[in-house]
């Protein structure tokens, strides 16, 4: 159950969130951390700029 | 006491595992008679790779690399919150094989049934678990022991620039292969199909539509949008038959080759540019699910259906006189089966995102070894796919028109596999194609064989939805493929250019319009030779897609080599990849060499060229024929210069490979 959860919230871009949020926090800067939504849309453009898919 | 007899267990289990794989393995060598059970295929498949991971993983694992648990990986030691991530285990695992296994494992495997079974399934079975795996796990490994940089990177740090450099010109040259020949592929499969060409194009638009939900409406609701959009693609596969039987719309449908890859190829160019949230995000998390479904419900229909495989275990072909492509087994059946064996451009996953989000450097072995093996299992099971198919109707399918000639069904006949022209167009009938008959690139008779299963299994009555459905399936993940291709491919041309030419772009949009139009305008042609090409152009496009990828898996071997020797206590540990790069090495320049100055005009590029030559030379060609000729002479020996190229950076990364290690030596 709690990898069922884990799953979905990694397919979600919950996870990847999460700690992005997480690591912001720690590093106590002064700015405000991203939206989720501007976070997942610069997450996808990186993605992309690497070879993540095969023959 | 409780100890020896969990060990006494272990000891039998592992027993009756490996009498079980040498039986069937026995069994799918010696069996000659009208058929086979794939049931040994699997319970040989499965057997062979239980031991491999349970015993030579794990020998590398302890031995070899000395995984330690104790170490921080990247994901730990650089945590960023972005790239480096720890991730589960699991998640990482189906992370991992979602990202090596693409249409290769599939395809390979389908045209080297030319031969028959059992070479393919041979080299499936010894490559994966003694090449592939190995390599795979090992350039994870030394990825992550290096803050998870890429094999380029690595290699340039390790060997020497020179080397580098070598492996990023293979890298993009491999690229630019694969997506003209996946391109082929698809193009192949569409080509005067209606219903498939009508179900693959909408799946532009419903990716689309998900990905503008996911960017306006609810940028975290992946899960939901993916189903919803395998559904619609489902009903695109559903209303591909109303196209099909509508005397208007089937003729809006029914495009020819040339059509179709000018279609793919605009289609290329617009994804490249596209903003990835539009259309290569959401493609991609649909062909995901997609692909990791579809392989599990193949398992099943075949765990279920058991069918029996009809294709001798060997051919009359293995002489060299294959229809599908020509060459003898000895190099071609290496270079053809690449994927699913051995891959080199799984070592860029490997050395990619992989090994930023791994938590543990235990895992190593399920992630790095395990995905390959599951991998060589997809391989397996387009074996048994094209397997199961009439040998007659499996040739019928696969062979270039110009072999078969105008009585497709006698010349398939003369070759020993009975079918009749009848039977070709009922199996046609049943699947809602207008014809198989040289329905080239290996797309079709994959898909044929994955209905039947499916049919076999689940329902005979819908086989021309489950022909259709794996006609998509297969569609979908090979554009998603061409799609990212072009656009990595776009940005290591951008960094190429400006660091080669110290080139700093004052429009950043425009550079990015002239270098996707750059890459699109290389594998175009490429594909575009192919879609014209009298033979199908499989015979010219996939040895050369093969001798890529095999060339970059030496490159990835002899890095992993130069890394396990110089880190090993016992230098002999470093065979594990040395025994495999030889081979790879020794395969490759072989098929370069044959391909290149072979006399037999169907296999070597130049004597194609030079009897093209010689037609212009009797003066018997006129006007466009003699255009084409001329046009002929360059695109086969543009080949040639490639196939050399690709042999050339081969041996410059081993040579510098080589040159590491002496040089090391004489430093001790």
């Amino acid at each position: 159950m709690n990898f069922l959860k884990q799953l979905i919230e990694y397919i979600n871009g919950d996870f990847a969130y999460k700690n992005y949020l997480k690591i912001f926090n720690k590093k106590n800067c002064q700015k405000t951390p991203l939206s989720k939504k501007d976070f997942l849309r610069q997450k996808e453009q990186r993605k992309w700029q690497k070879i993540n898919r095969c023959c | 006491m409780l100890k020896n007899i969990h060990k006494s267990f272990s000891l039998l289990s592992w027993l009756l595992i490996a009498v079980a794989g040498g039986a069937s393995f026995a069994g799918i060598a010696l069996i000659r008679g009208e058929s086979i059970s794939s049931l040994w295929f699997i319970i040989a498949c499965a057997s062979f790779q239980l031991i491999a991971y349970r015993f030579y993983s794990a020998f590398i694992a302890t031995k070899i690399l000395v995984l330690d648990s104790n170490l921080a990986t990247p994901a730990f030691a650089r945590d960023d919150g972005e790239d480096f991530v720890p991730t589960n285990k699991w998640i990482v695992f189906g992370h991992h094989f979602a990202a090596i296994a693409g249409p290769g494992p599939l395809i390979g495997p389908t045209l080297a049934m030319q031969f028959g079974y059992l070479p393919g399934t041979i080299w499936i079975l010894l490559g994966c678990v003694l090449g592939g795996a190995v390599q795979d796990m090992v350039i994870l490994f030394m990825s992550i022991r290096r803050q998870g940089r890429s094999l380029g990177r690595m290699i340039k740090d390790e060997i020497s620039p020179l080397a580098g450099y070598a492996a990023l010109i293979g890298t993009l040259a491999i690229v630019i292969i694969l997506i003209a020949v996946l391109g082929l592929v698809v193009v192949k499969a569409l080509m005067h199909s209606p219903w498939g060409t009508f179900t693959v194009a909408m799946t532009i638009p419903i990716a689309m539509i998900i990905g503008c939900y996911l960017y306006f409406i609810r940028p975290n609701g992946v899960l939901e949008a993916s189903i919803a959009g395998i559904a619609l693609f489902c009903l695109a596969v559903y209303f591909g038959e109303v196209i099909h039987n509508h005397p208007t719309l089937s003729l809006i449908f029914d495009r020819s080759g040339r059509f179709l890859a000018i279609s793919v190829i605009i289609y290329g160019f617009l994804a490249a540019v596209l903003p990835v949230w539009l259309l290569l995000a959401p493609r991609d998390y649909l062909s995901s699910f997609l692909k990791l479904g579809t392989i599990a419900l193949l398992a099943l229909a075949l765990l279920i259906f058991q069918p029996d495989i009809k294709m001798p275990a060997l051919t009359q072909f293995i002489d060299g006189s294959g229809p599908i492509f020509s060459g003898k087994i000895f190099p071609f059946l290496f270079i053809t089966i690449a994927c699913g064996a051995i891959s080199g451009f799984h070592a860029l996953v490997s050395s990619g995102t992989t090994p930023k989000i791994i938590s543990n450097e235990q895992d190593v072995r399920l992630i790095g070894y395990g995905s390959m093996l599951l991998e060589g299992c997809v391989a397996m099971m387009a074996i048994i796919a094209a397997g199961i198919l009439e040998p007659g109707i499996f040739f019928a399918i696969n062979s270039p028109s110009a072999v078969l000639g105008s009585d497709p069904a006698s010349t398939i006949s003369s070759w020993g596999y009975v079918v009749t022209n009848q039977e070709v167009n009922l199996l046609a009938k049943q699947m809602g194609e207008n014809t198989l008959f040289s329905r080239t690139g290996g797309a079709p008779s994959l898909a044929v064989g994955m209905a039947s299963i499916f049919a076999s299994a689940f329902g005979q009555g819908m086989i021309s939805l489950w022909y259709h459905f794996a006609i998509m399936f297969e569609a979908v993940f090979i554009l998603t493929t061409l799609d990212a291709g072009t656009r990595v491919a776009r940005f290591m041309l951008e960094d190429f250019i400006k660091q080669v030419f110290k080139f700093k772009p004052k429009n950043n949009i425009l550079f990015a319009i002239f270098t996707s139009f750059l890459v699109v305008s290389a594998w175009g042609y490429f594909l575009y030779i192919g879609v014209v090409d009298p033979k199908g152009g499989v015979n010219m496009l996939w040895p050369l897609f093969g001798m890529s990828n095999q060339m970059l898996a030496g490159i990835a071997l002899a890095f992993a080599t130069v890394a396990i020797y110089h880190k090993s206590p016992n230098k002999k540990y470093c065979l594990i990849t040395a025994l495999p790069l030889a081979f790879v090495v020794m395969i490759t320049s072989w098929a370069v060499i044959m391909k290149v100055s072979s006399p037999d005009t169907s296999i070597g590029f130049l004597a194609m060229a030079n009897s093209v030559q010689q037609n212009i030379n009797s003066g018997l060609l006129f006007g466009q024929d003699l255009e084409l000729a001329k046009r002929m002479i360059f695109n086969q020996k543009l080949l040639a210069f490639l196939a050399i190229s690709f042999m050339l950076i081969l041996w410059i990364v081993v040579f510098e490979a080589l040159r590491e290690i002496y040089r090391k030596n004489q430093k001790r």
